[in-house]
C-alpha cells in the first residue's frame, strides 16, 4: 500500500523546519576512536577469552597436531548426539562429519567465524550462500571456529575492517550477526536465564 | 493514541499503594544503575562517544528529509521496500495490507516500541492475523493483556510467582517457580510459532543511509529468529533512527549496550541489509521498512524541544530518575516512561491530555548527565511547561488571578528588608494557631495545601538576622 501524500507530508513538515541559511548536508566524517588494549594477536586473544567467558561462553584452543575433526568429535561424543547441522567454508570444509541435520532439528550447529571482537568477547558472522544464518541460531548448542588471526581490538576497529573487506559497502551481505555468548534474558525478576531463543551454550574453538 | 487525560497524580497514588512493586523498582533501579556505571567507568572515550554521537544526531535531525530520501534509495537499491505513514493508523494498515496480499496468518514479533506506540497487535489480531510476542517480557505482557513497565525490561513488575501461575494457567504445566525452567517452557511454546508464522515484525534501533542497513540490537535471539525464519520481513521505524554512516554504528552501539543494559555489547546485533540474496538458504524474501512519523517531524520543527528526537531509547534515564523510582512506568500513562516519555509523549499526543508530564520532574538533571545523547531534559521540561501554561492563558482563569497576586505580595515582601523583617514578626505572632514541636501544621486554605504532605519550620522569635546582628555588635557594624 501505498500513501503517497504521506511522503510529500511528512518531507514537507521537515524541510520547513527552521534552518540556518545555506544549509547543504554535510557529510559526516567520524573520527576513530581507539581503546588501549593489546595490539599484538596473542594478547588480543587473551582479551577476547576472558571477555567471552565473562558473558558466559566457553572457549577451547585447538591443541597442536589436533585436527578440527578430531576435537570436534570429542565435543559430539561428550554431548552424545550425532544431529549436527554445518557450514562447509573454509576451516569446515575438511571436517569429516557423516550426519547433516536441518538446523531446525539439530542439536548443534557448527559455524566458521569472520571476525571476532577482543574487548567485548563478540562473534561477528556474515551470511551468504555457503554460511546460513539459521545454523548459529536453531540449535540449543553453538560450536564456532575461530581464526586467530581475525580477532580486532574493538568494535571501531572492526568497522573499519567490514570498511575495506566491501570496500564502501557497496556489496554488503544481507545480514551481519553479531554473537556476545549465549542467549539471554533478565526479564524475569532480573534473574539472568540462558538460551531463551537462541543456543544456550555457545563453544568457540581457536584454530 | 492517547484517548483519555493522563492522570498521574492518580496514577502514582495507586503506584506507591503497592508494596511488591516498590520493593521490585527499588531492586531494579539500584541494579540497573550500577551495572550502567561500572559498564560507562571501564571505557576511557566515554564522554568523546557522548559528544560525537550527538553531533551526529544534531545533524540527522537538521537534514532528516534528505536522509530520509537517501535511505530509502538505499533500501531499494538492495531490493527492499519502503513505506511512509504519516500516523498510527497508516502504519497499521501499512502491514496488514501486506500481510493481506502475501496471505499470511501467523506473525512473529519481536520488541519494538514504535509498534507499541502504533498498538499494532491490536489493529492485526482484530483483523484476523495471529500476532505474538517473542521477546519474553513482552510475552508474558501479552499473555496477561497488560502494557510493558520498562521500555527494556517490560515485565519487572511481575513476580516469578505471578509468572509461573500464568504459564501453568496458558499451558498447563506444573507451577515451576525457577526462571530457568520458565524461560524453557516459553522457549518451547514461541518455537513453534516461529516455525509456522508467515511474517516477521520488528523495530529498529538504528537505519544506515549510506547503505540501507538497519541494525536491531536484543538478548535473547527473538528478533534473529523474526527477522530470519518468517518469508517477509516487516520493519517499522520512527523516522529520527537514521545514522548517516556505516561506520558511525560503531559509535552509536558502543554506547547503546553500555548505557541500556550495562553490558559491553548486547548478545545479538543484527545489522540487516535487504533481503535474502540469490542462492542464499535462509533470511526473508521480501523486506519492508516502515518510516512512522505520528507527530516526529512536528518535533523536528520546534528548536526547543526538538533534541527529544536524538533519544536512542537505551532507557538509562528512566533507570536513573528518582521519580520513576518511585512511581513505576504505568503512572506515565502511555508506552514511554520515566523522563524520556514526560517529554516525548506530550509532544507525540494531544497536548491537553498529557499536561501533567512535563511536571514529573525535579529538575535535578540525573537524566540529562546519563543520557548517551545528552539530551539537556530540564531544558526541554521546561519548554514545555511554558507552551502548556501559555495555551491555558489563552482563556481567562480565576486560578491565575489568584497566583498573580500573591507572587506580586510575595515579591514586595521579599524585595525590601523592612517589609521582610515586619512580615517576619508578624507571622511569628500568628503562627501561635498552628505551631507544633516547633513546626507548622494543618495551615489553613490556601496554604492547606503545603502542609499536607509536609511540615514547615516555624517562624523563629529570635530569626537569623537578629542573630548575625547581635553576634558583630560588639565589633561594630555587621557585615552585610
Amino acid at each position: 500500500m501505498i500513501f503517497k501524500e504521506s511522503k510529500v507530508l511528512i518531507l514537507q513538515n521537515l524541510r520547513s523546519t527552521v534552518r540556518e541559511e545555506k544549509s547543504v548536508k554535510k557529510s559526516i566524517e567520524s573520527r576513530f576512536f581507539s581503546s588501549k588494549l593489546s595490539i599484538n594477536q596473542d594478547g588480543l586473544q587473551n582479551d577476547f577469552i576472558e571477555n567471552f567467558k565473562a558473558v558466559s561462553g566457553e572457549v577451547h584452543i585447538l591443541e597442536k597436531k589436533k585436527s578440527l575433526t578430531a576435537k570436534i568429535n570429542e565435543f559430539l561424543q561428550e554431548l552424545d548426539t550425532q544431529a549436527v547441522s554445518f557450514w562447509r567454508t573454509g576451516p569446515l570444509e575438511s571436517l569429516e562429519i557423516t550426519s547433516d541435520t536441518d538446523p531446525a532439528s539439530a542439536d548443534i550447529g557448527i559455524t566458521g567465524v569472520d571476525f571476532a571482537i577482543a574487548d567485548t568477547g563478540t562473534l561477528v558472522i556474515l551470511s551468504n550462500t555457503n554460511q546460513p544464518r539459521l545454523t548459529s541460531l536453531l540449535p540449543p548448542i553453538h560450536i564456532a571456529v575461530l581464526k586467530k588471526e581475525t580477532i580486532v581490538p574493538n568494535i571501531h576497529a572492526l568497522f573499519v575492517k567490514l570498511g575495506k573487506f566491501y570496500q564502501n559497502y557497496n556489496k554488503l551481505c544481507s545480514c551481519i550477526s553479531f554473537i556476545t555468548g549465549p542467549s539471554r534474558t533478565a526479564d524475569i525478576e532480573l534473574n539472568l536465564t540462558l538460551g531463551v531463543h537462541g543456543p544456550g551454550r555457545v563453544i568457540v574453538i581457536i584454530i | 493514541m492517547i484517548t483519555k487525560r493522563i492522570d498521574f497524580k492518580k496514577n502514582s497514588v495507586q503506584a506507591l499503594a503497592n508494596p511488591k512493586l516498590k520493593k521490585a523498582l527499588v531492586n531494579f533501579t539500584d541494579r540497573s544503575r550500577a551495572s550502567r556505571k561500572k559498564a560507562v567507568s571501564e571505557i576511557s572515550e566515554w564522554e568523546d562517544l557522548r559528544l560525537e554521537a550527538r553531533r551526529i544526531k544534531e545533524q540527522v535531525i537538521k537534514d532528516l528529509d534528505s536522509y530520509l530520501l537517501e535511505l530509502e534509495e538505499s533500501i531499494t537499491r538492495v531490493g527492499g521496500k519502503v513505506h511512509w505513514a504519516k500516523d498510527a493508523e497508516e502504519a497499521s494498515k501499512i502491514v496488514a495490507t501486506i500481510a493481506k496480499e502475501n496471505n499470511v496468518r501467523n506473525v512473529v514479533k519481536s520488541k519494538s516500541m514504535a509498534t507499541e506506540e502504533i498498538e499494532l497487535n491490536k489493529y492485526l489480531i482484530s483483523r484476523g492475523i495471529n500476532t505474538v510476542e517473542t521477546d519474553l517480557g513482552e510475552y508474558i505482557v501479552q499473555l496477561c493483556n497488560d502494557h510493558p513497565f520498562h521500555i527494556i525490561t517490560p515485565a519487572i513488575h511481575k513476580t516469578k510467582e505471578d509468572i509461573s501461575k500464568l504459564f501453568s494457567e496458558k499451558f498447563g504445566v506444573p507451577e515451576y517457580e525457577e526462571p530457568q525452567k520458565l524461560a524453557n517452557i516459553a522457549r518451547k511454546e514461541l518455537r513453534e510459532k516461529f516455525l509456522s508464522a508467515d511474517m516477521g515484525i520488528s523495530g529498529v534501533n538504528f537505519a544506515v543511509a549510506e547503505t540501507g542497513t538497519i541494525a536491531i540490537v536484543e538478548n535473547e535471539g527473538n528478533a534473529r529468529l523474526a527477522t530470519t525464519y518468517p518469508d517477509i520481513h516487516v520493519a517499522i521505524m520512527g523516522i529520527e533512527k537514521i545514522v548517516p554512516k556505516f561506520e558511525q554504528l560503531s559509535i552509536f552501539l558502543s554506547l547503546l549496550a553500555r548505557s541500556a543494559t550495562g553490558q559491553k555489547s548486547s548478545t545479538y546485533v543484527s545489522l540487516i541489509t535487504g533481503p535474502r540474496r540469490e542462492g542464499e538458504r535462509d533470511g526473508p524474501r521480501q523486506f519492508h521498512l516502515v518510516f512512522l512519523d505520528n507527530g516526529r517531524s512536528q518535533i523536528a520543527k520546534s528548536e526547543e524541544t526538538k533534541e527529544s528526537l536524538y533519544c536512542i531509547r537505551c532507557g538509562a534515564c528512566i533507570n536513573i530518575c528518582p521519580i520513576y523510582r518511585q512511581v513505576g512506568g504505568h503512572s506515565y500513562g502511555w508506552v514511554y516512561s520515566g523522563p524520556i516519555g514526560a517529554v516525548i509523549t506530550p509532544q507525540l499526543n494531544d497536548l491537553n491530555k498529557t499536561a501533567d508530564l512535563p511536571f514529573v520532574s525535579s529538575l535535578c538533571g540525573a537524566c540529562r548527565d546519563v543520557c548517551p545523547v545528552k539530551i539537556d531534559f530540564p531544558h526541554v521540561f521546561l519548554s514545555l511547561r511554558q507552551k502548556i501554561i501559555e495555551q491555558a492563558r489563552e482563556k481567562p482563569n480565576p486560578r491565575e488571578f489568584m497566583e498573580k497576586i500573591a507572587f506580586w505580595i510575595w515579591g514586595t515582601v521579599f524585595s525590601k528588608p523592612f517589609y521582610y523583617n515586619f512580615m517576619g514578626k508578624i507571622m511569628f505572632f500568628l503562627q501561635c494557631f498552628y505551631r507544633k514541636d516547633n513546626e507548622l501544621q494543618r495551615l489553613p486554605y490556601p496554604f492547606s495545601k503545603w502542609t499536607r504532605d509536609k511540615n514547615f519550620p516555624a517562624f523563629s522569635k529570635n530569626p537569623f538576622r537578629e542573630r548575625w546582628k547581635k553576634k558583630y555588635q560588639v565589633k561594630g557594624k555587621a557585615p552585610r
